[in-house]
């Protein structure tokens, strides 16, 4: 296994999406809070940096995975992708975890509170991340069903996923209590490369569909 | 200080309304939760058990030295 993470250069994706946002989450000032708190919050952290870094698991930047075949890179992604969407598509409700164990408001009237509040721009932002996430997850499951053409599934993937990288980096720049300012130009670095990759990906693929035609 | 910090708050304004002594204010700019008058904490807890997103740390340590009479 770890002759396997050598030979693909995986080591550099562990230091770049867990290794780097872990270690900005340990030494910022905002760990006060009970070991169960500080855990989702890492793990999502986790997920998150997995999910706008995907875009580094793909055809358009192999330098991480030199080694690897583009079945295997897809399958990497595939297997990433369906994990931390699993995660974040749960952390609303991660955020009302706590009002199980507290006196005061209910986790109901939390959750009715926090999805209501919409003079907050990143509750709307992360509403709109949530659906763009949830939207990704089932096209990308039933792809085959929507999409006769592969090209142009994986035009519209990227844009969605587009869209997702820039409101969610956004949502959380916004509300996350772990952004501090180290993390949150680490963040935008990691989103503007992600992007960037996609845009150069796709800028290829829309000039080779349009010398074809 | 008592009331610590507020971090990801959503400016719902919950906290506010619950303070019994005003302690917290809404920030026009942001429109978010401020801890404005923190010498005026009496560590109730309410804003931080009515707080939706618990955004509200409270600080184990009180301001107000104890006050031990003589004798």
């Amino acid at each position: 296994m770890l002759e396997k993470i050598k030979q693909y250069n995986l080591i550099w994706i562990i230091v770049f999406l867990v290794g780097v946002p872990l270690f900005i989450w340990a030494t910022g000032e905002v760990h006060q809070k009970a070991f169960y708190k500080e855990a989702i919050s890492v793990v999502t952290i986790l997920a998150f940096f997995f999910l706008i870094g995907q875009s580094y698991l793909t055809r358009g930047y192999r330098v991480f995975i030199q080694k690897l075949k583009m079945s295997r890179l897809l399958k990497l992604h595939k297997i990433f992708g369906y994990v931390f969407v699993s995660v974040i598509v749960l952390h609303p409700l991660y955020i009302v975890l706590p009002k199980f164990f507290d006196n005061g408001i209910t986790p109901y009237d939390a959750f009715i509170t926090m999805l209501t509040t919409f003079e907050s721009t990143g509750i709307i932002l992360g509403i709109v991340s949530w659906i763009l996430l949830v939207t990704l997850a089932i096209t990308s499951i039933i792809r085959s069903r929507l999409f006769k053409n592969y090209r142009t599934w994986r035009v519209f993937h990227a844009i969605l996923a587009l869209f997702f990288v820039t409101f969610s980096t956004w949502h959380v720049l916004n509300l996350g209590r772990h952004s501090t300012t180290l993390m949150a130009i680490y963040m935008i670095l990691v989103s503007i490369g992600g992007v960037f990759i996609m845009m150069k990906v796709y800028y290829k693929t829309l000039n080779k569909v349009k010398e074809e035609e | 200080m008592s009331i610590s910090r507020i971090d990801g708050c959503i400016g719902c304004t919950t906290c506010v309304q619950v303070c019994p002594t005003d302690v917290i204010r809404i920030d026009e700019k942001t429109n978010k939760a401020i801890i404005k008058y923190p010498e005026d904490c009496q560590i109730c807890h309410l804003c931080r058990m009515y707080c939706p997103v618990d955004a509200i740390t409270i600080s184990p340590k009180k301001s107000i030295p104890v006050i031990v009479s003589w004798g």
